[in-house]
């Protein structure tokens, strides 16, 4: 569980350092216990993973979970494994952009890669559309839960969001409705299932 | 209500602004009207939505404290004569901060997927809603945004049996009883739930009446098939789930599709 704890401690170590001195051993312990639990989450999907690589053992029940031991919410279980086949990854490794741990589910530590901001934002755009459509089944992006993930990946410029957004009319959207949602084109959603296969391949990896 | 993240940062966006125009007038006390007016009106929208975030609890108190007490000397020195200098001051704080301080914990806070959720099931709703309808709605999306899934399905069902009553009543009772009388010349389940005494002439006597009746006789009236009412009948059956002491645990998701069921099978179907 631990094989790759090295660079994890390096840089929880790394930021202990930042705090003040009579805080270091607490934020230590608090970092190096959010390391631990991490650790603990994932462990399930690997157990299947070298479970089923061994091939010892029962196939995983997919009817009941439906991501080869990720607990997927029943009630998006079609469209999860719907979502994994057109983006060409693995229930295991699309279960790894999200956290099916808190109800309603979140995105995992996601980073979204782009040239510039605007690049970024849009990306992001596909990807809430990703994660909507697995609620509701529309690929339509809610605005604020794309400004708070443009934040995340230190992509949100309040001056020129609404414009990135707007801009793409045509080409990934729609519709841009400021300030409430934004709905994918076939060619977004083209390129949403492209770039949730990116990212769920480099989840996995890492 | 909270206010939006982008009408919070229009705001900022106008504080800004003036405090470059108050800059280039620098401890003057010749200020355009328009400046002053656009002061005191910055002012009161920072006042106004201020109590509100401050319940919400996503910003820092300290902050909002000092925010509070440069708005109102900003308010206070819009009326009177007083120097560019000294109105920029006021706003200096708040332009230089509240983005970080103000802003950002907002976007979070309505891009958390607890908002998300409440606005998604506000959006499920694509048939018109009667005011009364809209209330319990609005309430469902609050009881989602702090996990009260098992509320926010009765809250749902509230509104759909609202809905139902409006529809009959539009209809008329006479048409109702008629439905009731086709109803029972039907036999087996569900139609043999429905009793002699559904035949109810007024709102008090329709509010007496068991849902599942209701939705037995209001395929005669309304025309939905079995389908429909084997679907609507599932509903009720979770919502009576949800109401009642059980091992039943729907999740915000169940909520979700609760919501966008009950939109396609009662509220599109039924007008």
């Amino acid at each position: 569980m631990y094989e790759q704890a090295q660079p994890e401690l390096d840089r929880i170590l790394t930021l202990v350092k930042s705090c003040p001195e009579e805080l270091q051993a607490k934020g230590f312990e608090l970092l190096l216990h959010g390391y631990v639990e991490s650790q603990l989450h994932r462990r399930p999907v690997e157990t299947v993973k070298e479970t089923h690589n061994g091939k010892s053992g029962p196939a995983p029940d997919e009817s009941e979970d439906g991501a080869d031991g990720v607990v997927v919410p029943a009630a998006i279980r079609t469209r999860f494994k719907s979502l994994a086949t057109r983006s060409k990854v693995t229930p295991e490794q699309l279960a790894d952009l999200f956290d099916f741990n808190t109800d309603p589910f979140t995105f995992a530590s996601v980073t979204v890669e782009g040239r510039n901001y605007y690049e970024k934002a849009r990306k992001v755009a596909l990807l809430v559309a990703a994660k909507s459509y697995l609620t509701t089944g529309r690929w339509v992006a809610d605005w604020e839960e794309i400004k708070a993930l443009c934040i995340d990946n230190s992509c949100y410029d309040a001056g020129n969001f609404a414009k990135a957004m707007r801009e793409a009319t045509g080409m990934l959207f729609k519709t841009v409705n400021v300030p409430t949602s934004v709905e994918l084109n076939s060619l977004g959603t083209t390129e949403a299932h492209t770039l949730v296969g990116q990212l769920a391949g480099n989840a996995a990896d890492q | 209500m909270l206010p939006t993240s982008d009408a919070l940062e229009s705001l900022l966006t106008r504080a800004k602004q003036l405090s470059g125009a108050l800059g280039k007038r620098g401890a003057s006390q010749r200020i355009q009207p328009a400046l002053k007016t656009e002061a005191g009106a910055i002012a009161r929208e920072w006042l106004s939505v201020s109590p509100v975030l401050r319940e919400a609890a996503i910003c820092e108190g300290a902050k909002l404290d000092q925010y509070d007490a440069d708005m109102q000397g900003l308010l206070a020195g819009s009326a009177v004569h007083s120097r560019a200098s000294a109105l920029r001051k006021k706003l200096k704080a708040f332009v230089e901060g509240a983005s970080g301080a103000v802003v950002v914990p907002l976007i979070r806070r309505a891009g958390s997927s607890e908002q998300v959720l409440a606005r998604q099931i506000e959006a499920a709703f694509t048939a018109p809603l009667t005011s009364g309808e809209a209330t319990y709605v609005d309430e469902a999306a609050r009881c989602v945004t702090v996990a009260a899934y098992r509320a926010a399905m009765i809250m749902l069902w509230a509104a759909g049996i609202a809905h139902l009553h409006t529809a009959i009543e539009s209809r008329g009772f006479p048409a109702f009883i008629k439905a009731v009388d086709s109803t029972q010349t039907r036999k087996g389940h569900p139609f043999s739930i429905v009793k002699a005494d559904a035949k109810v002439s007024s709102r008090p006597e329709l509010q007496r009446l068991p849902d599942a009746a209701l939705l037995v006789v209001s395929m005669e009236l309304f025309g939905y098939d079995l389908q429909v009412y084997q679907e609507l009948a599932r509903l009720l059956g979770q919502r009576n789930d949800a109401a009642h002491p059980g091992q039943s645990q729907p999740g915000g998701q169940d909520v979700q599709q609760f919501a966008a069921k009950l939109n396609n099978n009662l509220f599109t179907m039924v007008s």
